[in-house]
């Protein structure tokens, strides 16, 4: 065999691994039985049925989007200021205020878990959307600040300056010239605001009550204490519903630049 | 005297201010707290620091969160190169797709995704089955609860950042140089061997780092697919801040574990500016 036919077919099978457990969780789904088991016995969509018509998910599921719409918004907000500063004002410190944006990234969730739970717990807020969106906040802006600030730089600011000499205030300068050039960065640091916000669990596993849930955090406790299809159920349509998003939003990435 | 303030703070001072209060306050905050003891009245103390580097129970966790985590970054490592190598030499046309669909196993919830393997490594699950419908086992092996089952539910998971490290790099060689070994006389392996692999070097380190830092700070894998059976030191954390409440000892071991994912960061970010000015760094 040819060493180019064997490469292929190495990596045909790291593709298979990198797929498996996806098309496990929805192959499982269909199952008939009221235990998890594979091959899956049966073919029925009655767990679908279960997941929607039983209203435990619903809940958690509107907190889950509740705070991740919330995240995003004040994400994508703060992010833009951050990266307009940094792109196109100079002033000392700017290293390490970039820096600081883009920590997030790399201090591990789980400390600011803790680090959040104590200061809350300290200060007394015990609101779990508060504690949520807060902590949501702080994961998310890297993202954006990274795509924004990467986008404003490719942009000539002549393009802005022409604006301002031909009458334009600065705002308006902002909203008419500025934001509708980067909107493809705005998008893709969106995009993956939502996504990780609306996936987070550790964070969450520290910050939130049993009264207020979030879906990732209902299938983690399902998987530990209540194992059954049903979470295959949910779980496979939280994959098609991310395929979806992924599919559409991917338009607007540079694949190229992820990490 | 009017004090007039710079356009940039104003554009600075919601983020910061978000940044001081809900980042750089807790972080300093489990700093600090890590140097007292539990107690309400707690005094200052290295106590801590030295329960979790002198106790061999603790000890144990320390190694098994570094060989789990090395073993994890060289198997990604291994099928990263091999993905990302693929990619980089399929023909254009093919790239972003191949590119997508390495990208959508990250895009899901990374507990759906250890729910998955779950299903494939428990007593009934996929792999089981198939091995005893085979007859290669008479009775179901254990994957699932061992460090195995955490290597290669974690490899899943991290294998797509190594391969966002790897590709642009790879895409990015030169052709020529690759072709001109082969013009003289070096075989397709030995070119790649003595040629694409050197070339990549600063990319080896830097992904291998990346999973790494990653892999070694990781919790949800170790507490589904681990367990109680598999201790690692996040896992650890979380039980000593939530279970046992003892804030203090948590946060020691968090600082430790912070202190080592920004050392391997910093070494990442100086292997990642050599292959790239484009600040692809975190």
């Amino acid at each position: 065999m040819k060493p180019i036919s064997v490469f292929r077919i190495i990596n045909l099978f790291i593709f298979a691994f990198l797929m498996a457990p996806l098309v496990i969780v929805i192959a499982t789904s269909f199952s008939n039985t009221s235990y998890l088991t594979f091959p899956p016995k049966g073919f029925s969509f009655k767990w679908y049925e279960y997941v929607i018509s039983d209203g435990r998910y619903l809940e958690p599921l509107l907190n889950s989007l509740l705070v991740a719409v919330i995240a995003t918004i004040i994400s994508l907000i703060i992010g833009t200021m951050v990266s307009i500063a940094v792109v196109r004002y100079r002033f000392k410190l700017k290293g390490m205020v970039n820096s600081l944006f883009l920590a997030p990234l790399i201090v591990p969730s789980l400390l600011l878990g803790i680090g959040l739970l104590m200061f809350f717990s300290k200060l007394g807020i015990t609101d779990a959307y508060i504690r949520l969106i807060a902590a949501h906040c702080v994961l998310t802006i890297p993202y954006v600040v990274r795509s924004v600030v990467a986008s404003l730089g490719k942009i000539n600011p002549s393009i802005e300056e022409a604006s301002r000499i031909l009458g334009a205030s600065p705002l308006k300068t902002v909203f008419l010239v500025t934001l509708p050039l980067i909107k493809p960065a705005l998008i893709a640091g969106g995009f993956f605001a939502f996504i990780i916000s609306f996936d987070e669990l550790v964070v969450g596993l520290f910050l939130t009550s049993s009264s207020v849930t979030t879906l990732p955090l209902l299938i983690y406790s399902d998987i530990q204490f209540n194992l059954n299809p049903s979470i295959s159920a949910i779980s496979s349509l939280l994959i098609i519903g991310t395929i979806i998003i992924g599919v559409v939003g991917m338009k607007f990435i540079d694949k190229k630049n992820l990490y | 005297m009017k004090l007039k303030l710079s356009p940039h703070w104003i554009l600075l001072i919601p983020g910061m201010a978000m940044m001081l209060f809900f980042f750089i306050v807790p972080l300093g905050q489990i700093f600090i707290i890590s140097f007292f003891k539990s107690q309400p009245d707690g005094a200052f103390t290295l106590e801590n620091y030295s329960k979790f580097l002198t106790d061999s129970h603790y000890l144990k966790i320390l190694w098994r969160t570094i060989w789990i985590g090395f073993v994890t970054s060289i198997v990604c490592l291994v099928l990263g190169y091999f993905l990302s190598y693929g990619i980089a030499r399929a023909k254009a046309k093919y790239q972003n797709f191949l590119l997508l669909l390495v990208i959508l196993p990250l895009l899901t919830s990374a507990v759906v995704r250890n729910f998955g393997w779950m299903v494939i490594m428990g007593k009934k699950g996929l792999i089981n089955e198939t091995l005893l419908a085979l007859h290669i086992i008479s009775s179901p092996i254990e994957i699932l609860y061992t460090p195995l089952g955490v290597i290669i539910a974690m490899t899943h998971v991290l294998l797509p950042f190594m391969v966002l490290v790897l590709y642009p790099i790879l895409s990015s060689m030169d052709l020529n140089i690759e072709h001109a070994s082969e013009n003289l006389g070096a075989s397709p392996f030995k070119t790649f061997w003595l040629v694409t692999i050197p070339l990549s070097l600063p990319g080896i380190f830097a992904g291998t780092l990346l999973v790494f830092s990653i892999a070694i700070s990781f919790y949800i894998t170790p507490a589904l697919i681990g367990g109680p059976k598999v201790p690692v030191m996040a896992t650890e954390i979380y039980n000593q801040t939530m279970n046992l409440l003892n804030w203090s000892y948590a946060s020691s071991i968090a600082v430790i574990l912070l202190i080592a994912v920004l050392l391997i960061i910093s070494i990442y970010n100086k292997m990642l500016s050599k292959v790239s000015n484009q600040g692809g760094g975190l």
